[in-house]
C-alpha cells in the first residue's frame, strides 16, 4: 500500500505524517500525530466532536482527507491554551460547569473559539446556530452558551482600544 | 477503498484526463462531505478520488459582466461572506448557507450539494429560481447547462464520467429584481429538508411582477422548476388571488414520498405555505432594490 | 466504649468549612477542557491490532457464509474472528444464572436475532485493513420475516418488570372507581423505541497477559463487569483490570459490559496482542441497548370536583426474543396522584430486536410523559386548571403502599416552579395565547419523580501524619460529577480541606463503587466514604482519647468533631488536636478506615422515598406549519440534600432537555420489512441542537430527609426527563387544541 507523506501545521508546529488515500484527517490526527483530544462520535459530521480549525475554517476533521491537510495550519484543542495558561473560553467551560462527559467539549471549544475569531461579539442566537453542528448528550447546551457569551465578553474587554 | 488513489491535478484538462483514465469508479472531491461520509460508510467504493481544489478558479466568487461567476468547490462559508452577492442573491446565499453545520459550512460547496443529487438539497431550488447555469468541462470541452439540467433523479446526474463542474454562474440582475429561499425542517437546525421553495421575482416600476421562477425541493425525485407556479405570480402585485393560485401550483406539482420526515398530504401543505412566504420575501426584497 | 464521632449529628453543610453544599468546578474539568483527558479509545499500548465487527443485516434466521479467505487475503488483517475459532469461553454467554445477567450475542452460533448483531470481528494491523476485512466478509444469510413493532405477536404477561417488580399491581376496585366517576378519561399513548446514543461509542482496549486482562474501557459498574468477564473468562476477577477514568456519557448503556466489549477482549486473546475495538455509531443501535417502544392505556376516574377514583395505567411492551428485560412504564403511576384505586400491569411482545436495556430513567420516563398527559386529559374534563387539579390529588401518602414519605417537597416544587414561571392566569382552554408573530403560545406541565434508591458499595479512606488525607473508591464520572461530589463527601468524612485530600477513583482495583446508575451513586458511593471516613477518624479520636498527653484525653461520652485536620471536642471547642500531632505522637504514619453502604432496610420498609418536582413548558407553534418550538421550560426539584449544586443543575438541565427531546424528537424507526433501523445514524436519530434549547431554569427546592441515608441523598441524575415530556405535550395542546397520544409529536398531527 502506498502511503502518502504529508507536511502541514498543526497548532503553530510544523508536523508531518505518512496517510492511506482514504484516511481522514482526525485518523492522521489521533493515529498518526497522537492528539487524541479531537473525537471521534460519528464519522459522518453529524455530532462535530472532531471539530478543527483548518486555515481559519471550521471544519469536521472526519470529513476532510488527510492528504489534504497538506499545506494546511490546523489548530486542534490541544492549541487553545496558551502553554499552561487556559484560553478565556477554557476558564468560562469550568465556571459555567459547561461540561460533563466532556467528550463533547473539545468539539465545542474549537468551534466556539472558530466563532469568536469571526465575531468576536456574538448574540445568543448566533452563538446558538454557529454551535448547532456540536451535539452534546449530558445536554449542557445553555450552559455551554453561558460560558461562550461570557468568555466573549471578557476578551472583548481585555482587547485593547480600537480592536 | 485499499486500492483507493488520490489525485489533486492542477488543471482542469489534467483533472479530464485522471477521471477518463481511472481504472475503475472515479469520484470528484470539493468540499467532501458527502464524499467521504459515502467513502466512511462503504456505500461508495471509488479507485480514484480527483480532489479539484488545486484548480485556478475552482474556489473564489468573481462579479462578471454584473452577475457573479461561483467557482464549484467555493465554500459555503466564502459564499456566505460574500457581501455583493448576498446583496443581489440573498435567495441563493441564504441557501447554501441552510446546508449543514457551520463545520459542514466550512468545506461543502454548490457542485457537491448539486452532484450529491440529494432531492433534498437546500442550494438546488434557490439556483434554479435564481437562473443559474452550471459550466461542466469534459473531454470535448466546456458546455452550460441550466442548474435544473443537471440532476436527473436521486444519486443521479447528467455528467458523463468524465466531466465535471468547474463553476456557476448567476446572470446580471435586472432592477427590482430579487430572490428568497425558506426550507421547513422539523429541528430548529440540522435537518434536512422536508420541504423547499425558492422564488425570484422582477417587478415593474409599479410593483408587477414582469418574470418569476419557482423552484421547490423535497417534493419530488428531483427539485422542481414550476412555471405554474411562476404564472401564479406573473402580472400581479402579491395580491391574495396570486397567492392562491401560487399555493394551488405548487400543490399540484408537487408528488412527493411519505416518510418518516414528513406525509404525502403534509408535504403537499407545506410547499404551498412556503410558497406563498418566500414569494412574499422575494416581492418584497425586489421592490427595496428599485 | 465507641467514642461519640458520629458526623451526622451535625448536618455536613452546616458545620463550618465544609466541602457538601459548595458549588466547586469539576475535579477533572482543566483535563477535559484542554482534550487531555484520556477516554478509552485514545489509548494505544504497543504493538496494539484494530478490531472491527461485522455486523448482521438481517434481524432473524442465520449466516449461511463468511468469506474469511478474501478478509485473510487483503493486506494487514491478521486474523478473523468467527464462530468457527472464537476463543473458548468458561460460561455459555447465553447463561443466565441471575436476572442482572444479560444473554450476550459472543459468535456462539450462526444464529441471528437481530439487526447489527456482531457475526465477526477482523483484526489487522491498521483500522482500514480492519474495516475493509470486514467489508469483504460479504456475509450472506438465510433469513426469516422479521417481527417488528407492538404487534407483531402475542403478548404475555412478564413475570417481573424492572427491576424485580411485580408486572401487576393493584389496590382498591378500579372498575368501580370508574364507575362511580363523574369524568372519565380513556386514552392510549404509543412512545417509540430510543437509544441512548452517548457521545462515545463502546469501546475497549484489551491487552492480556497470560491470564491477566487489562482493559481500558468505559464503564459505570467496573465490578460488576469484572465478574460477568472473571465468569465469561475463566480467570479470577482479580486477574481484570478495569481502567474507567472517563466515560463520554453512559446514560445506562455502558452500565453492564456489552457485548461487542466482550468480543474485543477475546479477539485479543485470538491474536496474542492488545487489540482495540471502537463501536461504529451505526453500530450502536442493536448490541448495547435501547428504550423500547410502548404502548400505554391510561383509564381515569374522577369526581366532579376532581378528585380521583381511579387509575388504571396499562403498558404493552416489547422486549427480545431471547432475553428478558420489560420496561416498568405502567409503575410511573404509583407514586404521584392519590386514587382510592390503583391498577398498574404490563404485557410484553417479543421482537426481533437486540434486548432493551436501563436506559436514563427506564420505565419512570416513558410511563411520566403518558400519565402526565392523560392527568392533564383528566383535568380537562374536570374543567380545572393542570395545577390546581395536581394539587387536588396530591398523594400524603404513596399511593400503591400507603407508606409515608421520608420526604416530599413536591407543594413548595409546584409553588415555586409555577412562581417562576409565570403560571398564575394560564387561560384553561387551547389557542387562547399568541406571540407578537402570531405563534399559537401555549403553556404545560407536569410532575417529576423517581425513586431514592441505594445500592452497596464499599470505599477506603486514609489519614496522614503529613495532614493529607487519601479516598479510594472505585466510582464512576460519566459527566454527572460524581468525582467532584464524592470528593466532597470524602473531605468532609476525613474532616479535611478538599485541598489537602487525594480523592482516587475510576479504576477496578479500588474498593468496588457499586454502580452508577438509578441516579443512585452519589448516595451510595458517598454513604461508603461517609463510613470509611468515619472509621478513620474514629481511629485517631481513640488514639487521642485514650492519650493522657492529649488534649482531647478523657472526652469520653462527649465525643469529638473532626473539622479542618483537627479534633476538636465537641461541648468544648477550645480543647483540638491535629491530625499530625495525634499520629505524630503515636507514632503511626497513618489511620485507616474502611466503609460499607448499603440500603436501611427498616426504612426502607416504613417509608417511601422518591425525589420530586414540577416543571413547566411554554411552546409556540406555527399556526400554518405546525413547526413547533419549546421556548421556556422551569423545573423545581426537590431531592435531599444537594451535595454541589453547579454540577445538579446541569443534571437537571440535561434531564429536562432529554423530557424535550422525549416529546419531540427521538426516535428509532425500524424498517417492518427487514427489520432494520432506517435511522441508525446521528442525522437521522434526532437528539436536540442548541438551537432546539428554550430558555432554562432549574431550582433547587430545599428538602431534608433523615430517614433516606445519613447524608439525605436522593439521586438528580434521571428525575428532570420524567415531568418534562408530559409538561412540553401538554403546552402543545394548549397552544393548538391537538393532544398528543403518540411520541414524538409529529407536525403533521398539529396541521
Amino acid at each position: 500500500m502506498s502511503k502518502i507523506h504529508v507536511t502541514t501545521t498543526v497548532n503553530g508546529e510544523p508536523a508531518e505524517f505518512l496517510c492511506q488515500p482514504g484516511n481522514s484527517l482526525l485518523d492522521a490526527l489521533r493515529d498518526d500525530l497522537n492528539l487524541t483530544g479531537s473525537k471521534e462520535g460519528c464519522s459522518s459530521g453529524d455530532c462535530g466532536a472532531c471539530s478543527v480549525i483548518v486555515d481559519g475554517r471550521l471544519v469536521c476533521s472526519c470529513l476532510m482527507l488527510a492528504v489534504e491537510a497538506e499545506g494546511k495550519s490546523i489548530t486542534t484543542i490541544e492549541g487553545i491554551a496558551n502553554g499552561d495558561v487556559l484560553h478565556p473560553l477554557q476558564r468560562k467551560f469550568l465556571e459555567h460547569a459547561a461540561l460533563q462527559c466532556g467528550f463533547c467539549t473539545p468539539g465545542f471549544l474549537v468551534a466556539a473559539k472558530a466563532l469568536l475569531d469571526h465575531n468576536p461579539d456574538p448574540t445568543e442566537t448566533e452563538a446558538r446556530y454557529w454551535l448547532a453542528g456540536n451535539l452534546c448528550r449530558c445536554t449542557g447546551y445553555d450552559k455551554i452558551i453561558r460560558a461562550v457569551l461570557d468568555a466573549a465578553a471578557e476578551m472583548r474587554a481585555g482587547a485593547p482600544a480600537g480592536e | 477503498m485499499s486500492s483507493l488513489s488520490y489525485a489533486a491535478p492542477a488543471t482542469v484538462d489534467e483533472a479530464i484526463g485522471l477521471l477518463a483514465g481511472a481504472s475503475g469508479l472515479a469520484k470528484v472531491l470539493s468540499g467532501g462531505t458527502d464524499l467521504l461520509v459515502q467513502l466512511r460508510s462503504g456505500r461508495t467504493r471509488p479507485a480514484l478520488i480527483v480532489d479539484t481544489k488545486k484548480i485556478p478558479g475552482i474556489i473564489g466568487i468573481r462579479e462578471v459582466d454584473g452577475g457573479f461567476v461561483i467557482g464549484a468547490a467555493t465554500s459555503g462559508a466564502m459564499i456566505g461572506e460574500h457581501a455583493a452577492l448576498a446583496a443581489v442573491y440573498p435567495g441563493v446565499v441564504e441557501a447554501t448557507n441552510l446546508i449543514g453545520s457551520t463545520q459542514v459550512q466550512g468545506r461543502a460547496s454548490l457542485a457537491g450539494n448539486l452532484c450529491n443529487a440529494s432531492p433534498a438539497a437546500d442550494s438546488v431550488p434557490a439556483m434554479i429560481a435564481a437562473g443559474a447555469t452550471a459550466v461542466i468541462a469534459g473531454p470535448k470541452g466546456r458546455r452550460t447547462v441550466p442548474v435544473e439540467q443537471v440532476v436527473t433523479g436521486p444519486g443521479r446526474t447528467s455528467l458523463a464520467r468524465d466531466e465535471f463542474i468547474v463553476e456557476f454562474h448567476l446572470p446580471k440582475r435586472a432592477p427590482r429584481s430579487a430572490d428568497a429561499y425558506l426550507r421547513f425542517i422539523p429541528r430548529t437546525e440540522m435537518d434536512i429538508a422536508v420541504v423547499g421553495a425558492g422564488v425570484n421575482v422582477t417587478l415593474d416600476a409599479a410593483g408587477v411582477c414582469t418574470a418569476a421562477r419557482v423552484s421547490l425541493g423535497a417534493v419530488a425525485p428531483t427539485a422542481l422548476l414550476v412555471a405554474d407556479c411562476a404564472a401564479a405570480l406573473v402580472g400581479s402585485k402579491l395580491d391574495e388571488h396570486a397567492l392562491a393560485k401560487l399555493d394551488l401550483a405548487a400543490r399540484d406539482a408537487c408528488k412527493p414520498i411519505d416518510d418518516k420526515r414528513g406525509t404525502i398530504d403534509f408535504r403537499i401543505k407545506v410547499a404551498g405555505v412556503l410558497a406563498r412566504r418566500a414569494a412574499a420575501i422575494a416581492f418584497e426584497r425586489a421592490a427595496a432594490r428599485s | 466504649m465507641t467514642p461519640d464521632i458520629s458526623l451526622s449529628q451535625v448536618p455536613a453543610h452546616a458545620r463550618h468549612g465544609s466541602s457538601i453544599g459548595r458549588p466547586l468546578t469539576r475535579r477533572e474539568g482543566v483535563l477535559k477542557v484542554t482534550g487531555v483527558a484520556r477516554y478509552a479509545a485514545d489509548n494505544h499500548p504497543a504493538g496494539m491490532l484494530y478490531a472491527v465487527l461485522a455486523a448482521s443485516r438481517i434481524a432473524r434466521g442465520r449466516v449461511t457464509c463468511l468469506d474469511v479467505p478474501a478478509a485473510m487475503a487483503h493486506p494487514g488483517v491478521v486474523a478473523v474472528m468467527t464462530p468457527a475459532n472464537r476463543p473458548a469461553l468458561a460460561l455459555d454467554p447465553d447463561a443466565k444464572l441471575h436476572p442482572f445477567m444479560f444473554r450476550l450475542d459472543l459468535l456462539q452460533s450462526d444464529a441471528v436475532r437481530y439487526a447489527n448483531q456482531p457475526i465477526a470481528v477482523v483484526i489487522a494491523e491498521t483500522l482500514e485493513a480492519a474495516t475493509e476485512g470486514a467489508a469483504l466478509l460479504a456475509p450472506r444469510y438465510e433469513a426469516l420475516p422479521a417481527r417488528v413493532g407492538l404487534d407483531a405477536g402475542e403478548s404475555f404477561v412478564p413475570p417481573v418488570v424492572g427491576v424485580g417488580h411485580p408486572a401487576e399491581q393493584l389496590v382498591g376496585d378500579v372498575e368501580a372507581g370508574l364507575a362511580s366517576a363523574a369524568r372519565r378519561v380513556d386514552a392510549t399513548y404509543e412512545t417509540p423505541a430510543q437509544y441512548h446514543n452517548a457521545m462515545e461509542p463502546h469501546a475497549v482496549v484489551a491487552a492480556w497477559d497470560g491470564d491477566s486482562l487489562s482493559l481500558d474501557m468505559p464503564s459505570q459498574g467496573m465490578a460488576m463487569a469484572q465478574a460477568r468477564l472473571a465468569g465469561l473468562l475463566g480467570i479470577a476477577p482479580e486477574n481484570i483490570m478495569i481502567r474507567s477514568p472517563f466515560l463520554g456519557g453512559g446514560f445506562g448503556s455502558k452500565g453492564l459490559i456489552a457485548g461487542p466489549q466482550v468480543l474485543g477482549i477475546l479477539a485479543a486473546r485470538l491474536v496474542g496482542r492488545p487489540v482495540k475495538l471502537v463501536l461504529r455509531r451505526e453500530q450502536m443501535y442493536g448490541p448495547v441497548g435501547h428504550r423500547p417502544p410502548t404502548r400505554q392505556r391510561l383509564r381515569i376516574g374522577a369526581g366532579a370536583d376532581g378528585t380521583l377514583t381511579a387509575l388504571a395505567h396499562h403498558a404493552l411492551i416489547t422486549t427480545s426474543t431471547f432475553d428478558d428485560f420489560f420496561e416498568p412504564a405502567a409503575d410511573a403511576s404509583h407514586t404521584l396522584y392519590a386514587s382510592p384505586a390503583i391498577a398498574t400491569s404490563h404485557t410484553a411482545v417479543r421482537i426481533d430486536t437486540g434486548t432493551p436495556m436501563f436506559m436514563r430513567a427506564p420505565g419512570e420516563a416513558t410511563g411520566s410523559i403518558a400519565l402526565e398527559s392523560a392527568i392533564d386529559e383528566a383535568a380537562l374534563a374536570c374543567r380545572m386548571d393542570p395545577l390546581a387539579f395536581r394539587l387536588k390529588n396530591y398523594a400524603e401518602v404513596e399511593p400503591i403502599s400507603g407508606k409515608p414519605f421520608s420526604s416530599k417537597a413536591l407543594r413548595a416544587c409546584y409553588a415555586q416552579g409555577a412562581d417562576r414561571f409565570g403560571w398564575a392566569g394560564r387561560p384553561l382552554a387551547p389557542r387562547q395565547m399568541r406571540d407578537a408573530a402570531g405563534m399559537l403560545v401555549g403553556w404545560g406541565m407536569g410532575t417529576a419523580t423517581f425513586p431514592a434508591l441505594m445500592f452497596q458499595a464499599e470505599a477506603r479512606a486514609v489519614i496522614r501524619r503529613n495532614g493529607g488525607g487519601v479516598v479510594e473508591i472505585g466510582a464512576h464520572d460519566m459527566g454527572q460529577g460524581a468525582w467532584t461530589a464524592l470528593a466532597q463527601i470524602a473531605a468532609d468524612a476525613v474532616g479535611l480541606g478538599i485541598e489537602q485530600l487525594e480523592f482516587r477513583s475510576g479504576t477496578s482495583d479500588l474498593p468496588d463503587g457499586g454502580i452508577a446508575g438509578g441516579s443512585a451513586h452519589t448516595a451510595t458511593a458517598g454513604m461508603a466514604i461517609h463510613a470509611a471516613g468515619g472509621e478513620a477518624v474514629a481511629r485517631l479520636a481513640e488514639l487521642a482519647m485514650d492519650d493522657a498527653r492529649s488534649p482531647l484525653f478523657g472526652a469520653g461520652n462527649a465525643g469529638v468533631v473532626a473539622r479542618d485536620g483537627r479534633l476538636f471536642r465537641r461541648d468544648d471547642e477550645s480543647r483540638s488536636e491535629s491530625y499530625a500531632d495525634i499520629l505524630t505522637r503515636a507514632g503511626l504514619a497513618q489511620v485507616e478506615g474502611r466503609g460499607k453502604s448499603g440500603g436501611d432496610p427498616a426504612a426502607q420498609t416504613a417509608y417511601a422515598m422518591h425525589a420530586h418536582g414540577a416543571v413547566f413548558a411554554e411552546v409556540k407553534v406555527d399556526p400554518d406549519l405546525g413547526q413547533l418550538r419549546v421556548t421556556r421550560l422551569v423545573g423545581a426539584f426537590a431531592a435531599g440534600r444537594i451535595i454541589n449544586p453547579r454540577m445538579v443543575r446541569s443534571q437537571y438541565y440535561g434531564g429536562m432537555i432529554w423530557g424535550m427531546a422525549f416529546a419531540l424528537h427521538e426516535e428509532a424507526v425500524t424498517d417492518r420489512r427487514s427489520g432494520r433501523m432506517l435511522n441508525a445514524n446521528l442525522a437521522d436519530y434526532h437528539i436536540p441542537v442548541n438551537a432546539d434549547v428554550p430558555e432554562m431554569e432549574a431550582l433547587l427546592v430545599e428538602e431534608h430527609d433523615p430517614h433516606v441515608n445519613a447524608l439525605g441523598i436522593k439521586g438528580v441524575g434521571e428525575i428532570a426527563i420524567t415531568g418534562t415530556g408530559g409538561a412540553v405535550a401538554n403546552a402543545v395542546w394548549h397552544a393548538t387544541g391537538m393532544r398528543a397520544r403518540r411520541f414524538p409529536i409529529r407536525i403533521d398531527d398539529l396541521v
